[in-house]
């Protein structure tokens, strides 16, 4: 449990470590106003929530961590703050095994990934030390519409296994002094993904195992607004009881 | 987690342990992200749309046991 305290102080206690937590935080809250985008949501009432310069609201801890980088002002009513477990076993980008290369290479080169927007790269950057292996950079897709000319188009054609070997060829030492996750998250999630490439993007079996993955997170959070719902069984609405793997500390 | 709703109950919280302290952080924690245009009207020139293909997939990798 945390008591009252600034966000300046539990930010230096925690720093990282608060994107591999599971962090609950009651917080005061205000950005300078040369923030043009705020990310700490208020909610006005049932069916509202708005992201204004200043205000009282829970949040996550990532979403603290956020905050703090656009420089936010924020004092702490109180929280929870629960780490991840900590794992003895290290990982280097040579104990990955051959599966899981081909599965990264592959997926990383079916894919259209263009690289130009500096944030657009940080975003990229940041995701990637926060999935701390190379097996889930795959995950990490990136769709980036331009309209341009056709001759810009035609340039960025031939551009592009350029950034697909860079991108193939990523190397961080962040990454390979962190701890692997084998949660069983993530081992059912890249089970599901890989069963998923083994067949064509469209395909009945391909979308099937997408909608497994996605239902996975969704099942964490069922029910837990007690929303009334539509039920296809009893062609009726009622309120959504949640179920056996719902848990707000997940799905938060 | 089965019936959450019963946790909200003078049993649900004895019963509970410590959960009861911790679990209101949480609920209100939950809540859907920021997902808008930043531009509005017509648009000439070029523009950027950033998206997360597998977000959710990506979500649950990355949790791990709370220790």
């Amino acid at each position: 449990m945390i008591g009252k305290t600034t966000g300046e102080d539990f930010y230096q206690l925690y720093q990282r470590n608060l994107i591999k937590s599971y962090t609950g935080l009651k917080i005061k809250f205000r950005f300078p106003g040369s923030v043009q985008y705020p990310n700490l949501p208020v909610r006005l009432d049932f069916s509202s929530v708005i992201f204004p310069l200043e205000g009282e609201t829970f949040c996550t801890g990532i979403e603290f961590y956020l905050a703090m980088q656009l420089k936010c002002q924020i004092d702490i009513l109180g929280g929870v703050f629960i780490p991840f477990k900590e794992r003895a076993l290290k990982t280097t980008k040579n104990s990955i095994d051959e599966q899981e290369r081909s599965f990264i290479e592959n997926k990383t080169m079916e894919r259209e990934i263009f690289v130009r927007d500096p944030i657009f790269e940080g975003v990229q950057n940041e995701i990637k030390r926060t999935l701390l292996t190379e097996i889930r950079e795959e995950f990490v897709v990136t769709n980036q519409i331009h309209h341009e000319d056709q001759s810009q188009t035609q340039m960025q054609h031939e551009d592009q296994n350029q950034i697909k070997s860079q991108i193939v060829s990523v190397e961080s030492p962040d990454i390979e002094n962190e701890t692997k996750n084998e949660s069983n998250f993530y081992l059912v999630v890249k089970e599901l993904m890989t069963e998923r490439i083994k067949y064509p993007k469209g395909s009945y079996m391909n979308l099937l195992y997408k909608f497994l993955a996605n239902a996975g997170i969704g099942q964490m959070a069922r029910g837990l607004n007690q929303k009334v719902r539509f039920d296809s069984k009893t062609n009726s609405t009622r309120v959504l009881p949640s179920g056996d793997l719902v848990s707000p500390l997940y799905a938060g | 987690m089965k019936n959450l709703a019963k946790l909200n109950t003078p049993i649900g919280i004895e019963l509970s342990g410590d959960l009861h302290e911790y679990i209101d952080y949480f609920l209100g924690s939950y809540h859907g992200g920021r997902n808008e245009s930043y531009i509005y009207g017509l648009i000439n020139g070029s523009f950027h749309d950033y998206d997360l293909p597998g977000a959710y997939p990506t979500a649950m990798a990355m949790l791990d046991y709370p220790d």
